[in-house]
């Protein structure tokens, strides 16, 4: 780790960075509340985030009661809320795509392993996640019309490492800004992981961008 | 019930915008050249998000969060090289405040937590590239801003018993 520090509570603004130098601390935002007390030295390291505002994950979830089970032969089962299940298959669909082309291209250029395994790694996660959401434990999902695709056979486009790099980088873009756009037709729970997903995507476009 | 779920998922992103612009404008001191650039743009990107997040909340009728006089800074930018340590590791907090927001009842209110939080994750590679951290492969978690506890699926109603 670089040089800690935390604890330290820096107060002063160094000196050359014009713009902040001219301006003093920052600015206390438009139509925010009155700043704190001046002494007040608040902590942003680190920022977990708070059991509360995981909104869907189980973590926080507050089960209704149980029914009685003496009548439960009379009982419809509920109809699980499958609104959500394209956004789900579509996900799943996509990291399915990116683990087969990263296989692919761990493959055919075993150079690249120092940079491919640990995105690969990350995929496969992602990939594990998203088919516990689809298969939560109270049955199978296929039936309600929430196929998934088998993995489509991928190969490494030809052209070099720097061909392969920007190919996978093109895929990570795009599905990067296609979970932008599912986290709005998901539950919270899953909306989460879909954005969380969708951040690490941009971050391994960006290091590939610098590999290539 | 929902309405103060959104605003303190926007209570929350917005401090740690309050920490970003603070922590650039601290950093961009000790950088020169292009970084200072990156920098400087990044700093008003911020800024810009931070008024966005409080006009969201003003028209919430809510009175947003007001940014702290100093913060304690998880790097002490010393050098070029530990300003871009303390960028990174500003960007990756403002993943983790986001991922609240990313669950807002409110669908718009997801698709920007979304977006931002890829803005900056990826910033946060560009400047672990950037303070020579040698080869660097991406975030160091697969689900940045998440933890572990929350990935599992909520149980629902529904399904077959098979």
């Amino acid at each position: 780790m670089p040089e800690a520090g935390a604890g330290k509570g820096l107060s002063t603004r160094p000196a050359g960075w014009p713009a902040a130098s001219a301006a003093g601390p920052p600015a206390a935002p438009p139509g925010g509340s009155k700043p704190a007390s001046p002494t007040a030295i608040q902590a942003v390291w680190p920022a977990p985030l708070s059991r509360r505002s995981l909104l869907g994950g189980s973590a926080v979830l507050a089960l209704p009661a149980l029914p009685l089970l003496g009548g439960c032969k009379a009982v419809e089962p509920a109809k699980a809320d499958t609104s959500a299940l394209p956004v789900l298959v579509a996900a799943i669909t996509a990291e399915q795509d990116l683990v087969a082309r990263y296989e692919a291209a761990r493959s055919a250029h075993a150079d690249l392993a120092w940079l491919l395994d640990p995105v690969l790694a990350h995929h496969r996660s992602h990939l594990d996640v998203l088919r516990r959401h689809y298969v939560p434990g109270s049955g199978r999902r296929a039936g309600e019309g929430g196929r998934i695709p088998a993995s489509a056979q991928v190969t490494a486009p030809e052209g070099g490492p720097g061909a392969v790099l920007a190919d996978l980088r093109r895929a990570e873009t795009g599905a990067a800004a296609r979970l932008t756009a599912a986290v709005a037709k998901a539950d919270a729970g899953l909306a989460q992981v879909l954005a969380s997903i969708g951040a690490c995507e941009a971050g391994h476009a960006e290091a590939l961008g610098r590999a290539t | 019930m929902s309405e103060v779920t959104s605003v303190s998922a926007l209570q929350e992103a917005l401090k740690a915008e309050h920490a970003a612009v603070y922590g650039y404008g601290v950093l961009g001191a000790r950088l020169r050249g292009a970084a200072q650039g990156t920098a400087r743009t990044i700093w008003d990107d911020h800024r810009a998000q931070r008024d966005d997040l409080i006009s969201r909340l003003a028209a919430r009728g809510v009175r947003a969060v007001a940014a702290s006089p100093v913060y304690r800074l998880p790097v002490r930018p010393v050098s070029g090289r530990t300003a871009a340590q303390l960028a990174a590791a500003l960007e990756r907090a403002v993943v983790t405040a986001y991922a609240g927001l990313a669950g807002a009842p409110d669908p718009a209110l997801r698709t920007i937590a979304a977006r931002e939080m890829q803005q900056a994750m990826a910033r946060s590679v560009r400047w672990q590239a950037m303070s020579g951290a040698g080869r660097v492969t991406g975030p160091s978690s697969a689900f940045p801003g998440l933890p572990s506890a929350s990935l599992g699926p909520a149980p629902e109603p529904g399904g077959s018993r098979d």
